[in-house]
Parts: structure tokens; sequence; C-alpha cells
């Protein structure tokens, strides 16, 4: 029982056993932490965007190491590595552990993947939380009537349209960033009729090169929890098969992470100058 | 008003709106790194570290008085002993001892097996000096610090909240009840918190070293009289 008797002492952190995420602390003690981040950021900048920025790689950090922590402990060191997958996660997965409430379920947008995947073409309808913008096809947004972080601060006129959701902003980012997926993330207040407080909108861009990209004939790879020196020959064999699996003179690149000391996740896929999956 | 009985740590944090550990943990992460790779100094970090805990401990114990029916603790032992049982359960879901009372009673350690600060951590060989927790010893030492000035909000709210017109006999009252809050010797503490063991280099426990320095009763502001 957590708080009740003593731990075992283990020399390494890695060996220590992993906590099944039911612990809890106070709603109070996080806001006051919060507040104290937000307070020490503003310190040290001089204008708005500054502070973002600042709350967004405090965020950064954050989202790449719940990233690694979620694939191990909830999807058995399997990371998503399609788009609408990793959006998913991040809307229903992260939300949930994180944040403790579950977003209301999605259905996608009518999606124009273009080249990406012929199977993904789902009409459906527009959803509530996790929503396809309509001007860009990279767009994406995870909407939320108050955010966590939000609920005991606000913001001075002067500050203009400065949001501390910028923090889960760039814990999205992190995640994104983490799973092979950059993006640039960004946090708004959108207000709505009849409501005092804005809803909060975390807007998703994704990089240039996942669109302009003709990818239909990518193949990815995932493997997991593999040895170390099971890994190597493994990485070999797909290293001469590769070619011949896709039928391109595409050279295989490969990429590791490391959510265990003993174990190893590996991430294949073809160079086109692109590494989905890269970590580390 | 009936005084209400004091809460258990465990009634209290089962009816506050918590959030995952995890996200606390590392938002925490965050702010440590933040602060090593702006202040580069490990003894600068410290002392931020303790700063941002004693803003916090300052505005922390209107929320823990209000929300524990603590009334007054007779002496330092008895403060010791909520803090550990009540006020850790409360905020960080765990729940601390006291021990090593010396003699004079001014003097003890308060003893964490399990904190949430410290999920995942391990310190560096280039961060060796760092008091990781650092934040909770601030925390203490500012809630200690403003015991009276919450106790005094809390008695005006709660007239305030009672009174539907404030008249001059109510004014009268809560003067009436300050000057008996006083009489009971509700103090401010000055505390000097030091860290004895720490997990995070080694040892098997957190132990924080709470030391009274001085109590200072605050001088009551109005005349008898007014």
């Amino acid at each position: 029982m957590i708080g009740v008797g003593k731990i075992k002492q283990y020399s390494n952190v890695l060996d220590k056993p992993l906590s099944k995420g039911k612990q809890e602390v106070s709603l109070s003690a996080f806001a006051f932490l919060f507040s104290e981040l937000v307070q020490y950021n503003q310190t040290q900048v001089d204008n708005i965007s500054e502070l973002e920025r600042r709350l967004e790689d405090a965020g950064y950090a954050v989202g790449a190491r719940v990233l690694e922590l979620l694939c191990h402990r909830d999807k058995g060191n399997r990371r998503e590595t399609r788009l609408l997958g990793i959006l998913s996660f991040v809307h229903s997965t992260v939300w949930k552990v994180l944040f403790g409430k579950l977003l209301p379920p999605f259905t996608f947008c009518y999606l124009d993947f273009g080249n990406f995947s012929r199977d993904c073409l789902q009409v459906l309808e527009v959803a509530d939380s996790l929503e396809k913008g309509t001007e860009h096809e990279d767009e994406y947004m995870i909407s939320e009537k108050e955010l966590l972080v939000n609920r005991f601060i606000s913001i001075p006129k002067d500050m203009g349209t400065f949001n501390c959701g910028a923090f889960v902003a760039g814990i999205v980012r992190g995640v994104l960033d983490g799973a092979g997926f950059p993006a640039v993330v960004t946090a708004h207040f959108v207000p709505v009729e009849g409501q005092q407080r804005p809803r909060t909108t975390i807007l998703i861009k994704f990089a240039e090169e996942f669109f302009s990209h003709r990818q239909s004939k990518r193949t990815i790879v995932e493997l997991a929890s593999f040895r170390n020196l099971s890994t190597y020959l493994l990485c070999q064999i797909f290293r001469i098969l590769g070619p011949i699996c896709t039928k391109k003179r595409s050279k295989v690149g490969l990429s590791g992470f490391v959510p265990r000391s003993s174990d190893v996740g590996v991430f294949i896929a073809p160079q086109n100058n692109q590494r989905m999956g890269e970590n580390v | 008003m009936a005084p209400v009985a004091p809460r258990s740590g465990d009634a209290i944090f089962a009816n506050v709106e918590r959030v995952n550990a995890e996200l606390f943990t590392l938002t925490y992460g965050a702010i440590v790194r933040q602060l090593l790779t702006d202040l580069e100094e490990v003894e600068e970090v410290n002392k931020q570290l303790d700063q941002m805990g004693y803003n916090i401990g300052i505005r922390l114990i209107d929320e823990f008085l209000a929300k524990s029916n603590v009334s007054r603790c007779v002496d330092f032992k008895e403060t010791a002993e909520v803090i550990a049982k009540v006020g850790f359960k409360m905020f960080l879901g765990v729940t601390a001892s006291v021990t090593n009372w010396d003699a004079d009673g001014t003097c003890c350690s308060i003893v964490l097996e399990d904190n949430p600060l410290v999920d995942f951590v391990e310190l560096p060989d280039t961060c060796q000096g760092l008091y990781y927790c650092n934040i909770l010893s601030g925390v203490i030492r500012g809630a200690l610090e403003m015991t009276l000035n919450a106790s005094l909000c809390l008695v005006f709210a709660k007239r305030l909240c009672c009174a539907v017109n404030i008249t001059n006999s109510s004014l009268l009252s809560t003067r009436v009840s300050i000057r008996y809050l006083l009489r009971q010797n509700v103090v401010s503490m000055k505390t000097e918190v030091t860290w004895l063991r720490d997990m995070l280099r080694g040892d098997d426990a957190f132990e924080l070293q709470v030391k009274l320095l001085k109590q200072v009763p605050e001088e009551y502001p109005y005349k008898d009289d007014e």
C-alpha cells in the first residue's frame, strides 16, 4: 500500500517497478505548483510570446515522458505510427491519464488524405472535441470547455491573448514529436455565446512533410520488446530485406527507444528522408 | 457557531478534487529542469525552490485551515503532528510520520517514505548537491509563518458569512472573537526546515527536520474600548 511501510531500495531508478498510475494528489497541490511555474517564468521574460514559449517548453518535456510512459504501460510497448492513431492516442489515452477526463468520443471528419492511405477515408460527422480544420488539410483541433491548468487562472486584460494552456499545447507537441509527428501546437481561447468563460482549443498543425509527400507505398514495420542482440540481428535482416519488400531502393532506417533497461523497441521505416517513430 | 471537529486527512483527501500524480510529478520535474537550465548553480536552484515553496505555503495554509477545521494547536508538537498526518495527506495523498523530538519539543523530524515528487527521478552526477524536494521545506516554512494571518482571515470570513447585515454589533463580535483567538495564543511560527535524509541521495526515506526558531504572537490591532 502506498505510504505504508518501507519502500525497497533500488540502486538504479530504471529497476524500480513502474507504478500503476493510480496515485493521486489534490488538485490544489497541482494548481499551486502550476501557478509557481507561471510566476517564475513571468520573472524571466519580457513579453507574452516568450512566456508562452517557455511554458510550452516545460510542457514539451512532460509530453515526451508521458509518451514513453503510456506506450510502455498501457499499450504494451507499441506506439502509433499512423496519424489518426496518434491523434486518437492523444485525444483519449493521454487526456484521460493526465487530466482524468474522457473527452467525448470522436468520430472523424471527412479526411482528404490524398495519397496517404485510401483505406482511411471515412465519411463521418464532425466531432465535438477532435476536429479537423476546414481551411487547411494539416490542422486538427482538440477543444475543451476548460483546461485543468486554467481553472484557477484569470488573465489580466493587458496580457491580451495569452493562454496558460500553452503548457498543455507543449505536452501535446511533446507527445507528437516523440512519436515522430512533428507539429506546431498552440492553445487558443474561443469565446462561446452564452458562456462566460471561453472554450479552449488546442490547435495542431502538422509539419509540411506529411502532406506533401506521396506515401502510398510506405511500409512501416513495428517490432517491440526485443533484447539487444536479437534486435541487432533483426535490423540486419531488415536492412537486407527492406528494399525487396518495398520494391524500391530505399534505405531502411532504424531507431529504437529504451523504455526499460532491458527492453528495446525497434521501429523500422523506409527512409524517404523521413523517419517515423524516431526516438531516444 | 459550534466548533466543528477536525477532519482526518483521509476524509478530506477523499473529498477534494484530485489529479493524476504523474502529471504533478512531471510538472515538478519540468520546473526543476527549467531552474537548472536558467540558474545553473545547484545552490541557487535550492534557494529558488525554497522560495517557490514559501510562496505556495503562505497561500496553502488558508486552504488547509479551511478544509481541515483544525481550530488551534496547543503547542508545536501538535502542530507537527497535524502537518504530517493531515497536511501531507490532504495535498499529496501520502502520510508522513513525526519522530525524533528533542528535549525542548522545538525540533522534530518529519519522515516521508513515499513522495510523489520523486517518481521516475534520478539525480545525475552534475547535480549531486541538489535538494530535489526543497519545495516541500519552503511550503512548511511558509505555512507555519502565516498560520496566524490565515486563522484571522478565516474567522472574518466565517463571521461575514453568518451576518446578513454587518452592523456594529457584528463588528464588535468579530473583534471579540479575534481577541479570544489571540488569548488562545494562536501564533505565527518562524521555523527552519532542513533535509536530513534524501532518497535521491541513497538514503532510505525522506526526512525533514523542522526546528522552531520563534513563536511570534501578533499584537491585537484594535484598542479594547473602541
